[in-house]
């Protein structure tokens, strides 16, 4: 709704946006009132992260995210969190992936590009 | 060790026909089909009495036969109905059209039913249940998976095939992570993760196995990313810049002045500009926030320093938009553009392919036609990929290869949290403008129940008297594209026969063809038309600051914010 609001309010004169809704759950209600109150997109994205998470899937052809076999990016956050720091700290130490305890992963992390169509690096 | 490679017609109960619906699913081989993973689970392992059956509920029940099967027939139809009881109540099985089980159950004799328990009054019934004897475990007893899509594979079938294969690899399964990090993070290992995820003993335990395999599944993709961008900025040498042409003297061209955030996203990018390595960068801002000033300054040091740039936009009139606004500014500095889309005369084209070959096109602006293989440049030094959602990695690779390994520049209108970004667009370095220009008034947003539809059809009928145009936005349905334009349609009939007769309405529908979607997006923006009903396709389109009504017809199946979209 944030991107398709973002059509108006381009020009000179005082723009409206307009959310004809039916439905009275408390996750319609709360989204609702977010796009009442703000038209920051960060702070919206946010709150669309917490109120997906919260299991009432709704628009789910619309997020259009890469596409995992198992991890669902809205209710693995906790993971993806936890799974950037590991990222991180494997990439300093080795960023080549190429110390012995890493092999595994560097031929995981091949395939992968492999699919991406960069080829192995 | 297996061969995870192997086709998964030899597995133990798939054979041919099998196999050609299992390739249906994208299962080819033994790896593709451990990996198919289940969407849900039933507990069918613990048991209910039937006093304790509620109406509706899916149950386990322990039953003795008390008739025989009875098998009525209702023209083609037949139905199957046994008498069944516990120590609290009797009931009755019922199936349709499944002859076969007169034979299979004898009086006296203790079963295992799992099924839809419809209760009326005093009279329990379980539909079409699986069952067992009593003992057994085929279908009951335990947690059985539920897979998604399964063609004509039944999920009885395609659960016995899992159970094949996951006989065949249990604890033959070469580990995927280090074991460092199974320690450290306490990660199943990958033979019992595989199981678990398939056949849990307890309930419980899927969450572990799910756990492990989604720690490796982000680990892998994010530190595939990190090893991309790893790639680009230390074994790949870039171009440097010139320090000579400062941005700075772009930003004196502009009517307005910068927002705090705009200049510091442009240090960023004249420093990236600057340096040897080869820029990556993804801007991020929210419509409005002047991405396509950064645009232009990006592209004025580039041209500046003796480079061309190009400019991707993800449709044409985006493009001839660009165009216009680049114009505004570039035709005092001397600096030439050209537009290149689908849309022109093959004269045209050649014309421009020559002189841009030759270097007399400084900024070429266009949309996927300036990747096509004849469009050649003299010295390419910058790529500027607008909505980078429309054109995907393997596409950025292929302009990125029309130059000396060119610096990049992605936008992106759809502001997203850090943690997202990271696992997005994990390859590059990030940009935010996280400010709006300040002159800018905020959009009223104001959310109605439907019995407000007259007052909101006064206020737009208002609004178009004094001169404004207004889109109107039905959703995407879920039941596929055919059912989407039918909704688009019927809307804007409504709209033009019933509620607005005397105004000008259009509608516009991802199905169409680019061209026609171009035309009517053009006549929306010429005011030749007051009212656009759309689909979300309208999301990506041209400005028109005569439209200052946006109405969102049942807002309650849009989602608050698009998070952008990579083809993988």
């Amino acid at each position: 709704m944030h991107q398709l609001r973002g059509r108006v309010g381009r020009g000179e004169y005082q723009s409206y946006c307009i959310l004809k809704y039916e439905g009275n759950s408390e996750t319609i209600r709360k989204r609702m009132k977010v796009m009442c109150e703000t038209n920051d997109g960060f702070v919206i994205s946010e709150k669309d992260l917490e109120l997906r998470g919260s299991g009432d899937f709704f628009g789910t052809m619309q997020h259009g995210l890469p596409e995992f076999k198992i991890a669902n990016l809205f209710e693995d956050m906790a993971i993806l969190k936890k799974v950037q720091v590991v990222a991180q700290e494997i990439m300093a130490d080795d960023a080549e992936l190429k110390l012995p305890e890493n092999q595994l992963l560097q031929k995981v992390v091949n395939q992968k590009l492999e699919k991406l169509g960069t080829g192995t690096l | 060790m297996v061969d995870l490679k192997k086709d998964v017609q030899y597995i133990k109960g798939v054979g041919p026909n099998r196999a050609e619906l299992l390739n249906k699913l994208g299962i080819f081989t033994l790896q593709d089909l451990i990996t198919y993973y289940p969407r849900n689970y039933e507990d069918r392992s613990k048991p209910k009495t039937l006093f304790e059956c509620v109406d509706g509920e899916e149950a386990l029940i322990e039953v003795v036969a008390t008739s025989k099967v009875v098998e009525t027939r209702f023209g083609r139809k037949t139905m199957q109905k046994l008498m069944i009881g516990d120590e609290t109540a009797n009931a009755e099985a019922v199936w349709f059209n499944q002859t076969y089980l007169k034979s299979k159950f004898s009086i006296g004799q203790k079963y295992r039913m799992y099924g839809k328990i419809d209760r009326k009054y005093r009279k329990i019934q379980i539909m079409s249940p699986v069952f067992d004897e009593y003992g057994t475990t085929q279908n009951t007893g335990r947690i059985i998976p539920i897979y998604p899509l399964t063609y004509n594979l039944s999920q009885n079938v395609i659960r016995k095939i899992m159970e094949n294969a996951i006989s065949e690899v249990y604890g033959n399964i070469s580990e995927t992570l280090p074991e460092y990090l199974l320690k450290k993070y306490s990660l199943l290992p990958i033979n019992q993760a595989t199981k678990s995820i398939h056949f849990p003993d307890k309930l419980q335990d899927f969450q572990k196995a799910r756990t492990r395999l989604v720690f490796e599944e982000l680990l892998m993709t994010q530190l595939a990313l990190l090893k991309l961008k790893y790639y680009d900025k230390e074994k790949i040498k870039g171009i440097a810049f010139s320090k000579k042409h400062k941005i700075s003297e772009m930003i004196e061209q502009f009517p307005f002045t910068l927002t705090n955030a705009q200049s510091r996203v442009l240090d960023e990018i004249e420093k990236d500009m600057e340096s040897p390595k080869m820029m990556n960068r993804l801007l991020q801002g929210d419509v409005g926030s002047g991405k396509t000033a950064i645009a232009m300054c990006a592209a004025y040091k580039a041209v500046k320093s003796g480079y061309q740039a190009v400019i991707m936009a993800p449709t044409a009139i985006l493009a001839t938009q660009h165009l216009e606004n680049f114009e505004k500014i570039f035709s005092r500095l001397e600096i030439k553009c050209e537009l290149l889309i689908s849309g022109i005369t093959k004269k045209k084209k050649e014309d421009i392919l020559q002189r841009l070959k030759d270097g007399e096109i400084d900024i070429l602006i266009g949309t996927h036609a300036v990747l096509e293989d004849n469009v050649e440049f003299k010295n390419l030094g910058l790529v500027v990929t607008d909505e980078q959602h429309r054109f995907g990695v393997r596409q950025r690779n292929k302009i990125t290869k029309k130059g000396q390994n060119p610096d990049t520049l992605v936008m992106s209108a759809t502001p997203i949290p850090r943690t997202l970004a990271l696992i997005l667009y994990g390859d590059l370095d990030i940009s935010i403008i996280d400010e709006l220009p300040p002159n800018r008034k905020k959009i009223q947003t104001f959310a109605v129940s439907k019995h407000m539809q007259e007052r909101v059809d006064n206020f737009i009928k208002k609004q178009i008297q004094e001169g404004r145009q207004a889109y109107i936005v039905c959703p995407l349905v879920e039941e596929g594209e055919d059912n989407n334009l039918k909704s688009v349609i019927e809307l804007a009939e409504k709209y033009q026969k019933e509620i607005f007769p005397e105004y000008r309405i259009l509608y516009l529908h991802g199905k169409m063809k680019q061209k026609e979607k171009d035309e009517i997006m053009l006549k929306f923006k010429n005011h030749e038309i007051d009212i656009l009903i759309s689909t979300t396709v309208i999301e990506v389109g041209v400005d028109v600051p005569n439209s200052n009504i946006m109405v969102i017809e049942d807002a309650q199946r849009f989602g608050l914010a698009r998070i952008a979209s990579i083809t993988w």
